[in-house]
């Protein structure tokens, strides 16, 4: 089924843009959106923080799922113009950095490197509408609305993380992933600058179910 | 915005730096607007009413160091660079550098910072900011790669404001 961007742009938070994914798919069964799991602390020895620690944990398995969906919207061979070809190559180049920062400092904080995608939010979201996607517009979407997750997930994050160095590493990320976002939604999607940027602050809300959430 | 926290000496001493940076980005877009054809007049301006807004924010975490004038230093570098805008790409391409130096600058600032409430303003502004590089970046008509100077990790190193990848030193732009 056809994406309808109208749609997307219309929806006030990131979660419902995921959910609207799903439901021009498959319908599949999607978890409750916003909300955060108890966490188990996590010790480490480091004396990182076990909030620290999940939330960069779920990071990690964010960026593993990004890098996938690159590689599986590339496999489904449908983006055929070549500067979005190129967008989208360094754009995975830039998650397998991102992935790659974060397990720098999780094995810092001497916890084991995360290379598994987020499960929950691939099964719910983003194989289905891989699945579905037809044209070149679909996938840009998808990426659009994947990009705009886990920027968003990030600047709530970044309210959370206790130690700076965690915090600078996700903020620094939210913002080239807000970079990502723009030009695929301006160049690619052709969507106008007020649905793009609507207010000067970014959301800061948890846009994931709490099952995506890696204790 | 009212806030409810305490803001420490050092944050609130920032927050006014930051303001201070602000008001004097504010005052490049008002410089660069005779460039500016009608498709990008709106943008520019979009974008001049975000940076008002962040000032506006920074100013209630600024206490007693809140600002009224722009960041000297930088009203002057940025003045002398509108000196060299002879057309509209050149508007766009200087306006993308202020934005990629404003983007590090926050993300400078959270190296340091330590008061929630001044530490979600900033995460909150950085994403956008960077937003705008990318799309003034766009309508200059420069490379993908211009569009990311510092690669898949926004920078948080600050300079004296000559190297369009670092943000701004306090060190280098006293607020006055």
């Amino acid at each position: 089924m056809r994406l309808d961007r109208r749609q997307f742009i219309k929806i006030g938070s990131v979660t419902l843009l995921g959910t609207a994914i799903a439901a021009c798919t498959k319908d599949k069964p999607k978890p409750a959106p916003g909300q955060t799991t108890t966490t188990e602390p996590t010790t480490t020895s480091s004396g990182a923080p076990p909030s620290d620690i999940a939330l960069l944990k779920t990071a990690t398995s964010l960026e593993a799922l990004a890098i996938g969906v690159y590689q599986r919207a590339a496999g489904a061979a449908l983006v055929k113009d070549p500067a979005a070809l190129d967008v989208t190559t360094l754009f995975m180049a830039h998650h397998t950095t991102h992935q790659l920062t974060l397990n720098t400092l999780l094995e810092a904080a001497e916890v084991s490197a995360i290379t598994a995608p987020n499960d929950v939010m691939d099964k719910a979201i983003f194989q289905p509408a891989l699945s579905a996607a037809k044209t070149q517009d679909d996938i840009v979407q998808l990426l659009f609305t994947l990009e705009e997750v886990l920027a968003q997930t990030y600047v709530y994050s970044a309210d959370i993380l206790a130690r700076p160095e965690h915090r600078v590493a996700i903020a620094t990320i939210a913002a080239t992933q807000a970079r990502h976002r723009v030009l695929l939604g301006s160049v690619f999607g052709m969507q106008g600058i007020d649905d793009l940027l609507p207010t000067a602050f970014s959301k800061s809300n948890n846009p994931l179910p709490a099952d995506a959430l890696l204790n | 915005m009212a806030t409810d926290q305490v803001v420490t000496p050092a944050d609130a001493t920032l927050a006014g730096y930051l303001q201070s940076i602000e008001l004097a980005v504010v005052n490049a877009y008002d410089n660069i607007g005779a460039f500016l054809s009608d498709t990008t007049k709106p943008i520019a301006a979009k974008f001049q009413g975000h940076h008002k807004e962040y000032a506006d924010a920074l100013l209630v975490h600024a206490g007693t160091s809140a600002v009224k004038l722009p960041n000297p230093s930088l009203a002057f570098v940025l003045g002398a660079r509108v000196q060299g805008v002879t057309d509209e790409r050149s508007a766009l391409t200087m306006a993308v550098g202020v934005e990629n130096q404003v983007a590090e600058t926050y993300a400078f600032a959270l190296t340091t910072l330590t008061t929630p409430d001044v530490i979600h303003l900033v995460a909150t502004i950085l994403p956008v900011v960077a937003s705008h590089a990318v799309i003034l970046g766009s309508s200059a008509g420069l490379s993908t790669a211009a569009l990311f100077p510092n690669g898949a990790l926004e920078g948080a190193m600050v300079g004296d404001g000559a190297d369009t990848k670092l943000g701004y030193d306090p060190a280098s732009f006293p607020v006055g």
